[in-house]
């Protein structure tokens, strides 16, 4: 009889043994599955590179590498923010470079290029985190096989940034979902019993938001409270005039005079009552575009003439707009653009 | 501000201004400050700093606080704090610093001090005294008039010191850079000999003749910063619309590189033969004309046309509103053929001038001169082709045309309304609004189909200028994937034939547009008759509520139609005495969370104070105040301590565009 109960408790212990082993090993399994499937979809996309903590360096690779001129104060208060583990809003007018220095500094932290998420109104987990394939989902259920993981989920995972662009746009629910998993780094998906933690200090978010834009959602006292708020503006006149001369590229030459005349447009346009007002980004491709013209004219510098039949291109976004931006331009440069 | 904060200063310092900010009704928390301090921390070790400059620690905690607060309001809350944990060392610090000065003119505390003694010896030691003596005099430590100075007693100084702490200078320096004394004009050459920089609050008291005496003054010393600080103080008081001397104000606005357009602008309204000096460019008189009010604008430009070479006259000519050409008596032209031309344009907008003035006040003469002045011109227009750039002979004839039936009209004789939309096309907005007031008011009881015609006008005017210049067409709904809110049927069947990830498409109305307006239609107004209802149509489509307010307040409910607006705003008379207190009163009773207040803010009726209700309204509403150039001075700055935005403007255009940005926000 004993014999029978030891061999009886014998097999138990086996049976169970098994079960748990099979049991680990499923679970390895099926980190490995979403794991590589992120690699496999975006580790090509991101690249490998070494990060930089130091905002100073981070100050000169930006103006060496990425051509932005960004106040030293900006850099070291997203980098003091990412190592308290605070996300950034970077708030400002368009065309103040927000998303541009934003990704780049996500870049450097990380040594990764990161994810950009441009919000909607509708963007909800399943468009940012994952969601199932419903073809395989029917076939092998919703399981790990069938899931496809998205950017948020795969930045997590591969430790680089996030850039969120136009957080306003976006509803509250999205918004505070996106807090949760940047104050906890971690990401729940509860079809899949999982939980995805972020295991290094390059996984940072940084959102932008333009606060003058009309029609969009407020941001939440609990979402201002959880951010470092970073406001951008204009930059002084100096500073734009060097953004432009690194910026505007190689060909025919922008002497002082020009830049005057197309920055004194550019600042007057900001001044005026015109919905869309010339960002920094505008002003460098006003510059770019003469120079262009400049070029298929065989000239090898840019005339006041260039600069006029590149500027309502440019400039005039809207219908509306165009009659204050023409006045503008025959003002400044004391020249009219000809209705064509 | 350049003191700088220790690092072990910090933690302590960041409470204390937590606690400050919060006694001033904002709301940070504790999980914040924490917060801020650990940034804080991080962000010095990033910059390998030991110390931090305040404006860097503003920068920082207004990145960190959550509420938004202004920059200007950390820093004085950072400032207090600060001194507030070390106020014996920063008194005794202050105080050294004082002494040394006294010692350099060698007095001590009570002591008479002869002005002589002081401006003594060799020119380094004299520049040192001077500049001693002229900061204890600005400090009030060295005091009493002149030939009876003394230095103040120790407790007189000690006073001083506490009074410079309680506004938050840890230095004698920062008490002087940040000083907004006014001084006269020796006192200003005083301080340029001795040095001593002058802000531009220090020259405010100075009037327009001082100034460019002490413009001069700078200049001969070649004292470049006090020189370009005075052209800043000569292009504020410029584009404030103070009256400078326009010539000398060219000059040194040009000799620092300061000029704009703008300035140009202004100089030209001021001293319109500056326009033959090479400084000034002719495309700013242009621009000029445009902006001022016409009668203004024709008077400058026959001033202007006096003095310009003959090229210079036919591009002006060519390129101005050729109505703007009546009040030219001398104009100089290469081609007589042309000249011909302008001389008809001429007498035909005298023409069009005189029917303008016989429609607003019936005066017989008028419609003769306007008769005669159509004759002349058709005799110079003979059968001439000539064009110059917007005039030709199209346009004299359509001013002459246009005189014709503003005359017929204004006799009684509704022939000439279907010319009516033609004539405000061709004039600007302030006579077009004149012209149908005057009309409405002599077709307000007869020809019903005139006044139609008169409202339907009135519509296109204001629907031109809110388009134009002034908000624009806001969206009235906002749509959601989710509840509350009715369903867009449109949208929703739209996202599913589609396949879209929603179902239902919601809207729900934006809150936003509900906006009461106020409007002074007192008699201290009437000057301002033309700008105020310009600035009133700029919100045509975002009102919930007009009060119309002078001795007597009249409300109506929205919403209006732009019909209805119309026929209220050609209605309008402005006269009477100004109620504001009442009026607001009436226009705070809506669930518009918006009030926009059209005001030059002279209560002249005793009712109450303006400031009592202004106050009682800013508690639950948000005011925006529109005044005219000439306005209540004191009850304005007493409203800005309310934190009520004002906005100063001279032409609807610019309201516009400071309305918008508080709009949005």
């Amino acid at each position: 009889m004993w014999q029978n109960l030891f061999r009886l408790l014998q097999g138990t212990i086996h049976t169970w043994t098994t079960v748990v082993c099979v049991i680990l090993k499923m679970s390895n399994a099926s980190i490995d599955v979403i794991r590589e499937r992120v690699i496999e979809t975006y580790g090509s996309v991101i690249g490998t590179g070494k990060p930089v903590r130091d905002a100073k360096k981070a100050v000169e690779i930006l103006r060496s590498k990425y051509k932005l001129i960004v106040d030293e104060r900006i850099v070291a208060l997203t980098f003091a923010a990412f190592m308290n583990g605070r996300p950034v809003l970077f708030e400002g007018p368009p065309g103040t470079g927000k998303t541009e220095i934003g990704e780049a500094l996500l870049e450097i932290w990380s040594g990764k290029k990161p994810f950009i998420l441009p919000c909607s109104e509708n963007y909800d987990e399943y468009k940012v985190i994952g969601d199932f394939h419903p073809i395989i989902a029917i076939r092998k259920g919703f399981n790990e096989e069938s899931f496809i993981p998205r950017p948020l989920l795969a930045a997590l995972i591969l430790d680089t940034g996030v850039l969120v662009d136009e957080i306003r746009r976006s509803n509250e629910d999205f918004q505070n979902m996106l807090l949760d998993i940047a104050d906890k780094r971690r990401i729940i998906v509860p079809e899949l019993k999982r939980v995805f933690y972020s295991k290094g200090s390059g996984f940072q978010m940084i959102f932008t938001s333009n606060p003058e834009d009309i029609a969009q959602n407020d941001l939440s006292d609990a979402f201002l409270r959880r951010v470092v708020r970073i406001k951008f503006n204009y930059p002084p006149r100096s500073v734009e005039a060097e953004i432009i001369r690194i910026r505007s590229g190689d060909g025919p030459a922008i002497n002082d005079y020009i830049t005057k005349m197309l920055l004194d447009v550019i600042n007057k346009l900001r001044k005026s009552g015109i919905t869309h007002k010339p960002g920094t980004a505008e002003a460098v491709l006003w510059a770019r575009m003469a120079k262009s013209i400049a070029m298929f004219r065989g000239s090898d510098i840019v005339e006041v003439g260039d600069l006029l039949d590149a500027a309502q291109s440019v400039l005039a976004k809207r219908l509306e707009d165009e009659d204050i931006i023409l006045d503008t331009i025959k003002e400044v440069l004391g020249v009219e653009i000809s209705n064509r | 501000m350049r003191s700088l904060i220790d690092k072990n200063e910090i933690e302590e310092l960041i409470l204390n201004v937590a606690v400050g900010l919060r006694s001033r009704g904002y709301n940070v928390g504790t999980s914040e400050v924490i917060e801020s301090i650990k940034i804080i921390d991080s962000y010095m070790a990033q910059m390998r700093m030991t110390n931090l400059d305040l404006d860097t620690l503003s920068f920082i905690l207004s990145s960190t606080f959550s509420q938004g607060i202004p920059e200007d309001v950390l820093q004085e809350e950072i400032q207090r704090s600060r001194i507030k944990g070390r106020k014996r060392e920063y008194i005794n610090s202050l105080y050294n610093e004082i002494q040394d000065r006294m010692k350099t003119l060698n007095v001590r505390p009570g002591q008479q001090i002869h002005k002589k003694l002081v401006f003594k010896g060799k020119k380094k030691q004299k520049a040192e005294r001077m500049r001693a003596y002229l900061e204890l005099q600005k400090l009030n430590i060295i005091r009493g008039s002149s030939g009876k100075e003394r230095v103040a007693s120790r407790p007189e100084i000690l006073r001083i010191v506490n009074s410079l702490l309680h506004k938050g200078y840890t230095s004698i320096e920062e008490a002087l850079t940040d000083s907004t004394d006014r001084i006269s004009l020796d006192d200003a050459l005083l301080y340029s000999d001795a040095r001593i920089s002058l802000s531009r609050e220090n020259l405010k008291n100075l009037d327009n003749n001082d100034l460019l005496k002490l413009a001069h003054a700078a200049k001969r010393k070649h004292d470049k910063s006090l020189y370009k600080r005075i052209a800043e103080e000569i292009s504020y008081r410029l584009l404030s619309g103070s009256r400078v001397d326009a010539r000398q104000a060219l000059n040194i606005l040009s000799s620092t590189g300061i000029m704009t357009t703008d300035h140009e602008k202004k100089l030209i309204e001021l001293e319109p033969s500056l326009i033959s000096d090479n400084k000034i460019r002719k495309e700013s008189l242009i621009q000029a004309l445009k902006e001022v009010d016409p009668d203004k604008g024709a008077y400058i430009l026959s001033k202007a046309l006096k003095e310009v070479d003959p090229d210079t006259a036919e591009h002006i000519v060519s390129n101005v509103d050729p109505y703007l050409l009546w009040n030219t008596k001398k104009i100089q032209l290469r081609s007589i053929d042309k000249l011909d031309l302008v001389k008809a344009a001429i007498n035909a907008g005298r023409s069009l001038r005189e029917a303008l003035l016989y429609a607003e006040t019936g005066e017989p003469g008028r419609a003769d001169a306007s008769m005669y002045y159509s004759n002349i011109a058709l005799s110079y227009l003979k059968d001439t082709d000539k064009r110059l750039g917007n005039l030709d002979r199209y346009s004299v004839i359509s001013m002459i045309n246009s005189a014709k039936s503003i005359i017929k009209l204004a006799d009684g004789d509704p022939s000439g309304v279907s010319e009516l939309q033609f004539i405000v096309n061709i004039l600007g907005f302030e006579k077009s609004l004149d012209l149908l007031k005057n009309l409405y008011r002599i077709y307000k009881d007869r020809d019903k189909h005139v006044r139609d015609v008169i409202e339907w006008n009135m519509e296109r005017l204001i629907y031109r200028i809110a388009s134009k210049e002034g908000l624009r067409l806001l969206p009235k709904f906002k749509f959601y994937t989710s509840k509350p809110g009715r369903i867009d049927l449109r949208r929703t069947m739209y996202n599913n034939i589609r396949r879209k990830d929603s179902i239902f498409v919601f809207k729900r109305k934006l809150k936003s547009n509900y906006l009461s307006l106020a409007l002074d239609v007192s008699g201290s107004m009437a000057h301002y008759s033309a700008w105020a209802l310009g600035v009133s149509s700029l919100f045509i489509r975002s009102l919930d509520k007009i009060t119309l307010f002078s001795h007597k307040i009249l409300e109506f409910k929205g919403p209006f139609s732009t019909r209805d607006l119309s026929k209220m705003l050609l209605s309008i008379e402005f006269k009477g005495y100004t109620d504001i207190y009442r009026g607001l009163m009436v226009a705070g009773k809506t669930k518009a969370r918006r009030i926009v207040v059209v005001t030059d803010l002279y209560q002249t009726v005793d009712s109450g104070d303006p400031y009592d209700i202004f106050m009682e309204l800013s508690k639950s509403k948000k005011i925006l105040v529109i005044l005219p150039k000439h306005h209540n001075y004191e009850l304005r700055k007493d409203l800005e301590d309310l934190k009520i935005k004002i906005v100063i403007s001279d032409k609807p255009r610019d309201a516009a565009r400071e309305t918008l940005r508080w709009f949005m926000r």
